[in-house]
């Protein structure tokens, strides 16, 4: 049985080889789901994993699906380990990985025109912002957790995990944080604003009043799908535009907190999906990308992570990989707003492959 | 100032509208959230306070709330924000135009003959609006109409974002808002 992990805390990782896995039914929905489960396995830890479209599944029907899976899935832990990812490639014996090239599921004209179409939307008031996301796949046929093992160290990040499942599996590189629940505290810390290693670090990121704009809005936009939780407490914009240093790549991010007594099932069906992947107005932008990507999403940019009593953590599932029996499928993108240069998204949508062997037409 | 004060908060399916309840909260005791779709049945006269949310898209692709408009009673104290701002202005035969380059997420300052002067502001538009007539105008920004009342209806608006965290001081909007209403 191929492991359980996800990150803990300080570089520490749950990891678990006894598990039993719980898969939302098409039938209910993923609240109804999590609800269950929270009533049945309230104290054992679980992982959980949550997909992008699990609350708003009608817009993308018509996308193309690269692998079929659950909107949602929870591994109950019957028994697990608190471990560094040292002492897990310590477990059991850990081999090379082949490789393949990753190709790029859409040309880069295709891309810039996309970009230039969305800016025409902005500026005809139909949104401030928008992530436009495309897929790479390699025809790779190698053990994933071999593969999780082997490029972990390609992408720093605190938010890593690797999920099994009967016809795939999820190696996430996440340094995103979508929610940490501990006691009454709820916290966000959406990530915009980026900058290739090679350029001028972090003072060119810090200087750039777009970057600035762009997590900006989507603070304003995390307060109010925080402030939709509670009437009596109001959402604090706790830290403003934090450096991220990955890498591969740095960041800017944010941190925006709330006091809350509501449960993970309440709290994910009001703010999924994150507001840093979506775009803003969220409504809005959600139904441009179901129309802009040909691709629905599923696991890509939905949560992955823990949770145990009342309190969770989730990731932002960006740095993602999942695989399949013929394939392996990574997926990037870029906060469009109307002041991106088209060029410069496709370079950051790029660089977000990290050390990866890409390629595009 | 009456003390529990009733405020209607209708939204454009926008996503700072929680953000804008928990502003109105600063001053008001209750705050009823409806869809726009929702405004023909619903009845306003237990609210002393009426709030058009911003919203995506243009002020002409909410037919039903500008027929709403126009047939509200002149004494109905509404207070309108970025595209509620712009709805009204088209009530009022002013014009909504495109904005270029739009200011999403971005600040810049008033310039008001009130103690708004000078505050920073976060604005999010891409339409600006003009021919305001029926209004005066209480502050600009790049010779934009920022913060504006009606000259006979008991209508006020801003085309910044007061609820934003960028805004700095908007305590002293809402002072104004109290003692207007």
């Amino acid at each position: 049985m191929l492991p359980v992990i996800c990150f803990f805390e300080n570089e520490t990782y749950i990891y678990s080889t006894d598990y039993v896995l719980h898969l939302c039914p098409d039938s209910i929905s993923a609240t109804d789901f999590l609800n269950r489960i929270e009533k049945e396995f309230a104290d054992e830890m679980k992982v959980v994993q949550v997909n992008f479209d699990a609350y708003n599944f009608e817009p993308t029907k018509h996308q193309t699906r690269l692998y079929e899976n659950n909107k949602a899935s929870v591994f109950i832990l019957k028994t697990f380990e608190i471990l560094s990812l040292t002492e897990i490639a310590l477990k059991q014996k850990v081999n090379t990985s082949s490789s393949a090239p990753f190709q790029l599921l859409v040309t880069k004209n295709e891309f810039l025109e996309k970009v230039i179409q969305i800016k025409e939307m902005i500026a005809a008031g139909r949104f401030y912002q928008v992530n436009l996301t495309y897929a790479f796949k390699a025809l790779l046929k190698t053990n994933p957790f071999d593969f999780f093992l082997n490029h972990q160290a390609n992408y720093t990040g605190n938010y890593k995990a690797f999920l099994p499942f009967a016809n795939h599996s999820v190696i996430s590189f996440s340094p995103e944080l979508f929610l940490e629940k501990k006691g009454l505290t709820l916290k966000t810390e959406p990530i915009k604003g980026s900058i290739s290693k090679n350029e001028n670090s972090d003072t060119d990121l810090l200087k750039s009043a777009k970057e600035q704009a762009e997590l900006s809005m989507i603070v304003d936009l995390l307060r109010n799908d925080l402030n939709s939780l509670e009437t009596k407490s109001s959402a604090q914009v706790t830290k403003h535009r934090q450096v991220m240093n990955l890498n591969y790549i740095q960041h800017t991010y944010s941190e925006v907190t709330i006091q809350t007594e509501k449960n993970m099932p309440f709290i994910l069906e009001k703010m999924m999906p994150g507001g840093s992947i979506s775009g803003c107005p969220k409504k809005e932008s959600l139904i441009a990308i179901s129309e802009l990507e040909p691709t629905a999403r599923s696991i890509y940019t939905g949560g992955i992570g823990f949770w145990q009593k009342n309190d969770f953590k989730l990731n932002i599932a960006i740095r993602t990989f999942v695989q399949t029996e013929e394939a392996y499928y990574y997926f990037a993108g870029c906060g469009i707003v109307y002041d991106s240069n088209p060029e410069k998204e496709f370079e950051e949508l790029i660089n977000k492959a990290g050390r990866l062997n890409v390629q595009y037409k | 100032m009456k003390d529990n004060l009733k405020v209607i908060l209708i939204d454009h399916d926008d996503s700072f509208t929680f953000n804008l309840r928990h502003w109105l909260f600063d001053f008001a005791d209750e705050v009823t959230i409806i869809n726009h779709r929702e405004v023909s049945e619903q009845n306003f006269s237990q609210f002393d306070l009426v709030v058009l949310s911003p919203g995506p898209k243009h002020p002409q692709d909410y037919p039903h709330i500008l027929t709403w408009l126009n047939k509200v009673s002149p004494e109905k104290p509404i207070f309108g924000v970025c595209l509620g701002m712009q709805l009204m202005t088209i009530s009022a035969g002013g014009q909504v135009e495109s904005y270029s380059p739009p200011l999403h997420g971005k600040t810049s300052n008033l310039i008001s003959g009130s103690n708004l002067n000078n505050l920073k502001v976060a604005r999010y538009h891409s339409l600006k609006c003009s021919g305001l007539k029926q209004f005066d105008i209480l502050a600009e920004s790049d010779d934009l109409p920022m913060w504006i009342q009606h000259q006979e209806k008991k209508w006020m608006a801003v085309q910044f974002h007061p609820e934003s965290f960028l805004t700095e001081n908007s305590a002293r909007l809402q002072h104004h808002i109290k003692d207007w209403i």
